[in-house]
């Protein structure tokens, strides 16, 4: 039978829920049985999700010590021989899973956004450039994958139900050290070009620039600006996108009352989706959208914040 | 103290989706990305305070490299390796970190500097390959370097993320990758200097030397290959336009949601 495992991110204290729907997308139809490890975590959150979580409690990895979690993953695949691995797309993912591949002779495909069943094993989806052509990757035949998963592209149906079993895993042997967490500090300015989610105000939101804040953070973003209202003093500079001020690469970008000018676009070639809130449906940034929302940028910013409250609610309930 | 700094060039008609690429003066032929460009400004920063650093730099290069590696030398490293052959063309990352590898097994170092990201501004895969190759620590996307506890022994490093920044302290012998956003600078060679000769401070290696069998490298040695290339992006897109009502704050909950942002 297929087994596939999956890797959760330390010191992420929430089931990976990406990685989960990315590993069920791998079996397409087929038994599988579904592996994860988890290091200094917590096995129980994974209960219903996969068939067997391998825990390791091993105070002693820390969170930086991935050559430690490469050589626990790979002792696991020594027993189980997976077909796949999974790990994040993080930093962390992204320094782990080649050096995995390296140890277990696999074949590493990183930042994968879709999973295709074909005739001869697995092949992976994974972008090739910013614009969003993709490159269709296929493994040889027998060799384990190694994949890393482009954050919040997979979604599942939810809990599966499936009966798990939690094993205990050995931190005998695996090599430590060398790399120690000193300290981490929540970052209170965010930078924009690190930004997953950004909510973009221009002239159209002006003084009202507040207004878009709780919408925000309710979708996990940041604000940023045109350099119309940084001209007009109602943003600072480090938050201005565009030609003069910052590149950015988000996966959303909601320009909110933003003309177009050529000097905004040219920074946003990076940005996955782009959604346009503006009062003219002929503005140039909405031949960039995928969704034109014609309208007054601040009242559909608090109509939207509505109904994600709504239901969240709803599904709280 | 002895540092190593690995690059590889990016061909000609490549452009970084991120930051603009670093010519080196206005050679037709090979360029940096910035990170590793970043990452051979940190090492030289350090030599210039320290005389007693040594640095070399290994260059992989698909195309010829000579101006760029002596440039390299001109400002001011003290060995410049291109490391070149056809049969290397088309290898993946583990490859990659394979040849660069063998290419170490003579040379001493206390750190191994390189860039985090690839052209297409996902992350490096070839660091920590190579960090495994060598059987090393490693870190990558680094912003900050604390430049006065760097020391033979180790280093205190930052990352950052979109949440949160963590300060690492690293053992050497280690892979640290930089970002180009911790702002070192490769500089340009003064123009006094750029006709001087630096030939004896450039070298060059191929597969005479370093005695891959034709297996073991290029398409040949990869696990996986590229079996379709698909079109896709925002230009091929089609837009949707809708009214501020109820209709359209419900179609964009719905794109929300099956983005993954909700
Ligand atoms: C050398 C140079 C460098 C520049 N660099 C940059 C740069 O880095 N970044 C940058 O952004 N600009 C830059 N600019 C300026 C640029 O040309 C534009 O002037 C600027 O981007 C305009 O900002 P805007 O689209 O937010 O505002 P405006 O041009 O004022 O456009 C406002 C938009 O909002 C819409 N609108 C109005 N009311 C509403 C409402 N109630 N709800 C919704 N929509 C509404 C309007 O239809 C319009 O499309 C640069 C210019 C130069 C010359």
């Amino acid at each position: 039978m297929l087994r596939v495992l999956i890797i959760t991110e330390q010191a992420q204290g929430r089931v990976a829920a990406d990685l989960l729907a990315a590993a069920q997308q791998v079996a397409g139809g087929a038994p599988c049985e579904i592996f994860a490890l988890v290091v200094n975590g917590d096995p129980a959150a994974l209960s219903g999700w996969v068939d067997r979580v391998v825990s390791v409690t091993e105070p002693e990895i820390g969170e930086g010590e991935v050559r430690a979690i490469a050589d626990l993953a790979a002792a696991e695949h020594r027993v189980f021989g997976f077909a796949c691995i999974l790990a994040p797309g993080s930093q962390w993912g992204s320094m782990l899973a080649p050096r995995l591949a390296t140890k277990l002779g696999a074949a590493l495909v990183p930042e994968i956004c879709g999973i295709e069943p074909a005739e001869e094993g697995i092949r992976f989806l994974r972008p090739l450039s910013r614009g969003g052509d993709l490159a269709v990757i296929a493994v040889s035949k027998g060799v384990p994958a190694v994949v890393t998963v482009k954050p919040r592209v997979f979604h599942g149906a939810g809990r599966p139900g499936r009966a798990t079993e939690i094993l205990e895993g050995a931190g005998q042997g695996v090599r430590r050290g060398g790399v120690r967490l000193l300290g981490r500090a929540e970052r209170a300015e965010r930078d924009i070009r690190d930004a997953d989610i950004l909510i973009s105000a221009g002239g159209g939101v002006g003084e009202r620039i507040d207004a878009l804040r709780p919408l925000a953070e309710a979708l996990g973003g940041q604000l940023s600006t045109s350099r119309a209202l940084v001209n007009r003093g109602v943003a600072p500079r480090s938050l201005q996108v565009g030609q003069t001020g910052k590149t950015v690469a988000p996966r959303l970008y909601m320009a909110m009352g933003i003309h177009g000018a050529s000097q905004h676009v040219a920074a946003l070639e990076g940005a996955d989706s782009i959604i346009c809130v503006n009062t003219n449906a002929k503005a140039p940034i909405c031949s960039l959208a995928d969704i034109v929302v014609v309208g007054d940028a601040v009242a559909f910013a608090r109509d939207l914040l509505c109904k994600v409250k709504e239901e969240q609610e709803n599904a709280a309930d | 103290m002895k540092l190593v700094c690995i690059a590889k060039t990016v061909p000609d008609g490549v452009r970084s989706d991120t930051e603009p690429l670093v010519p080196v003066r206005d050679t037709p032929e090979a360029r940096l990305h910035p990170d590793d460009a970043c990452a051979i400004g940190f090492a030289l920063d350090m030599k210039r305070r320290n005389s007693e650093i040594r640095v070399e730099i290994f260059i992989l290069a698909e195309m010829p490299a000579t101006a760029l590696a002596a440039d390299i030398a001109r400002v001011g490293a003290d060995r410049v390796t291109v490391i070149s052959d056809p049969l290397y063309q088309g290898s993946d990352s583990l490859t990659e970190a394979r040849i660069i590898g063998r290419s170490l097994d003579a040379v001493g170092y206390d750190c191994i500097l390189a860039g985090s990201q690839t052209v297409e501004g996902g992350a490096a895969c070839l660091p920590p390959h190579l960090a495994e190759v060598l059987e090393i620590n490693h870190l990558s996307f680094i912003r900050e370097i604390d430049e006065t506890d760097f020391t033979a022994s180790g280093a205190i490093v930052e990352l950052r993320d979109e949440t949160c920044a963590r300060r690492y302290g690293v053992d050497f012998p280690a892979i640290l990758g930089l970002s180009a956003r911790s702002g070192y600078r490769l500089p340009y060679p003064r123009l006094k200097d750029q006709a001087r000769d630096v030939s004896d401070k450039l070298c060059k290696l191929d597969n005479r030397d370093l005695e891959f069998a034709p297996t073991e490298v290029g398409p040949a040695a990869a696990l996986s290959r590229v079996v379709e290339l698909r079109a896709g992006g925002r230009k091929d897109r089609t837009t949707r336009v809708v009214e501020g009502d109820a209709a359209g704050v419900a179609l964009v909950h719905d794109f929300l949601k099956d983005m993954g942002v909700l």
